[in-house]
C-alpha cells in the first residue's frame, strides 16, 4: 500500500519484512514520476514489500538540527512511549564505559548526552555528572534517581563550549538518520569539553556477535535522491536496488529480479527497524500505545502479549566513527575498539 | 536544577549570540544536602562565569557571595562553603530559564529543565 507522498521528498523506504509490515501514513504528495513507479512495484507484490514513504523536506535547505520525521516517529515517540520498562531492562554497567569514566581524572565534570535513563550517571563517585535526553519520560527516571538532568537535544546542545571535563555517547548516535547528524552530534560532544578533555563514543556495529537477532531487524533500503545521506567521497555505493526500482517496468520477471538484488543488497545494510515488545500490561500504564496502535506506529503480537514498536537504527561498519571525525581539525582520536557488537571511539580535544 | 548546570546552560535559538546566562525565574526553590567536596569545588571554580553565579544565586534567594571571586580565595574555608552552598545545595524545582536576548522561556519542571528547541528556533 503506496501513502501519500510528498512533493519534494527525498526518501522511499523499501521496507522488507517477511509478515506485513505497518503503512506509516505521510500527507504530502510525491513526485508525479517517481510516484508512478511505486504503483507499478506495489502491484507485483505487496506481501513482501511494501513501502514505507517519508515526507522529508530536501535535506539541503533542512537544518542539521532540525529532527527528520523517521527519528520523531521511530525513535522519540517509541522511547517516550517504553520509557519505564527500556530503563527496567537497563541496569548492566558495560565494563569498556565504566573503566572509561573511572580512569578519568577525580573531580572532573562528565557530560552524558543521550543519558537514557541515566544507567551510568553517578557511577564515579568522585566525579559529578549532568545528564541530557531528548526523552523527557527518561529524564523524569533519571531525577527521580536524584540525578543532574535536562531534556535537550544531542545534536543541539545547549551547553556552553568547553565546560566540560569529559563526555559521553553511550548508544546514541546511531538513532541520528543522516551522516551530517551524526557528525555535529560528535562536533557537539567535542565542543562541551574543555582542552584535552576526552569523549567517549559507542554505537551499535554492523557485525553484530550474535547473527541470530540480525533476522529480527527488518532491514530499510534507501533510495538516495540527494547525497545528502552520503558524501560523494564516502566509500559506500548507491544502492544499486533503489536505481532499478525507479526504473522497473511492469513485468513480473524484472519484479522478481530486483528481489534478488535486494538480498544483495541487505549484505550492506546499516539501516533498520529494531524491534521492542512492550507487554501489555505495561503498556496499558502509558496511553501512548492506543495512540500509536491507531497510528500505525507499532502492532500488536498477541502470542507475546506486547504492543511492538519499531526502533530506528544507523548501525556503523567498521571505519566509520574513525572517518566521520577525520574532518575534524579539534579533535584526535586516542582509543578506538570493537566491544560486545559495538564500535567505540575515543577523542581527546585537541583546540 | 543546580547552579552548576545553570552556569553552563545557554540558549542556542538559531541566530542568538548571546543566550547565556538564562534569567531565572524562581518559583519554588529546595536544599539539599550534598557532602562537602574543596577538590571538587577547586576544580569547578575556574569554569564558573562568577557574575552569572551571584545573579542566579539571588534569584533563589541566597545574597552571601560575594560579588567578585579571585582564585585565591579558594583557599579560604568559608569561602569555599559559600560557593559550595550555592553551586551544589540550591535546587531550581520549579520556575523557568529565560534567553537574555531573545526573552524565550526554557521551563523547569520537577527541577528538570527542558531546552528543547521548537521546530522554528533550530
Amino acid at each position: 500500500m503506496v501513502v501519500g507522498l510528498t512533493r519534494s521528498s527525498k526518501y522511499i523506504y523499501q521496507y522488507l519484512g517477511a509478515s506485513p509490515s505497518p503503512i506509516v501514513a505521510a500527507d504530502t504528495v510525491y513526485r508525479r514520476k517517481v510516484f508512478s513507479t511505486m504503483r507499478e512495484a506495489e502491484a507485483a507484490d505487496s506481501s513482501n514489500l511494501s513501502t514505507l514513504v517519508l515526507n522529508e523536506e530536501s535535506l539541503t535547505h533542512q537544518s542539521v538540527t532540525m529532527t527528520p520525521e523517521i527519528e520523531k516517529k521511530y525513535v522519540h515517540r517509541v522511547y517516550d512511549a517504553i520509557a519505564p520498562h527500556f530503563s527496567s531492562t537497563r541496569f548492566a554497567k558495560w565494563p569498556k564505559v565504566a573503566s572509561f569514566l573511572c580512569s578519568l581524572p577525580p573531580n572532573s565534570l562528565i557530560l552524558d548526552a543521550g543519558c537514557g535513563n541515566g544507567k551510568y550517571l553517578g557511577l564515579v563517585p568522585k566525579c559529578f555528572f549532568i545528564g541530557c535526553d531528548i526523552s523527557a519520560p527518561l529524564i523524569t527516571i533519571c531525577a527521580d534517581r536524584g540525578h543532574e538532568v535536562l531534556v535537550a537535544d544531542a545534536v543541539n546542545l545547549p551547553y556552553r563550549t568547553g565546560f566540560g571535563d569529559a563526555a559521553i555517547s553511550i548508544a546514541v548516535l546511531h538513532h541520528l538518520s543522516t551522516e551530517n547528524r551524526r557528525k555535529k552530534a560528535i562536533e557537539e560532544l567535542v565542543r562541551v569539553v574543555k582542552m584535552g578533555g576526552l569523549v567517549l563514543i559507542t554505537v551499535w556495529a554492523v557485525e553484530q556477535e550474535d547473527g541470530s537477532l540480525l533476522h529480527k531487524w527488518t532491514p530499510l533500503t534507501e533510495k538516495y535522491v540527494e547525497e545528502e545521506w552520503v558524501g560523494p567521497s564516502s566509500p559506500r555505493v548507491r544502492d544499486p536496488f533503489s536505481f532499478k526500482l525507479e526504473s522497473i517496468p511492469e513485468s513480473d520477471e524484472n519484479i522478481n529480479l530486483a528481489s534478488q538484488s535486494v538480498k544483495e543488497t541487505v549484505r550492506n545494510q546499516q539501516e533498520y527497524f529494531v524491534p521492542w515488545h512492550l507487554p501489555y500490561h505495561r503498556a496499558e500504564v502509558s496511553g501512548a500505545s492506543a495512540c500509536a496502535l491507531a497510528n500505525g506506529l507499532a502492532r500488536k503480537d498477541d502470542k507475546k502479549g506486547a504492543v511492538v514498536y519499531n526502533r530506528y537504527y544507523h548501525v556503523f561498519s567498521e571505519g566509520e566513527l574513525e572517518r566521520l571525525v577525520s574532518g575534524m581539525d579539534n579533535a584526535i582520536i586516542v582509543d578506538q575498539f570493537f566491544d560486545k557488537s559495538n564500535w567505540c571511539i575515543v577523542l581527546k580535544k585537541t583546540l | 536544577m543546580r547552579l552548576l548546570t545553570h552556569n553552563m546552560l545557554s540558549c542556542n535559538i538559531k541566530g542568538v549570540t548571546n543566550g547565556f546566562p538564562l534569567r531565572i525565574e524562581a518559583e519554588k526553590v529546595v536544599e539539599k544536602q550534598v557532602d562537602f567536596n574543596a577538590d571538587f569545588l577547586k576544580n569547578m571554580f575556574p569554569k564558573i562565569e562568577w557574575k552569572a553565579l551571584v545573579a542566579a544565586a539571588k534569584s533563589m534567594g541566597y545574597t552571601d557571595l560575594p560579588d567578585q571571586a579571585e582564585s585565591s580565595m579558594i583557599d579560604s574555608e568559608e569561602f569555599l562553603k559559600k560557593f559550595h552552598h550555592a553551586l551544589l545545595q540550591l535546587h531550581l524545582e520549579e520556575g523557568a530559564l529565560i534567553c537574555p536576548e531573545t526573552g524565550r522561556r526554557f521551563p523547569v519542571n520537577k527541577g528538570i529543565p527542558n531546552m528543547l528547541l521548537h521546530e522554528d528556533e533550530v
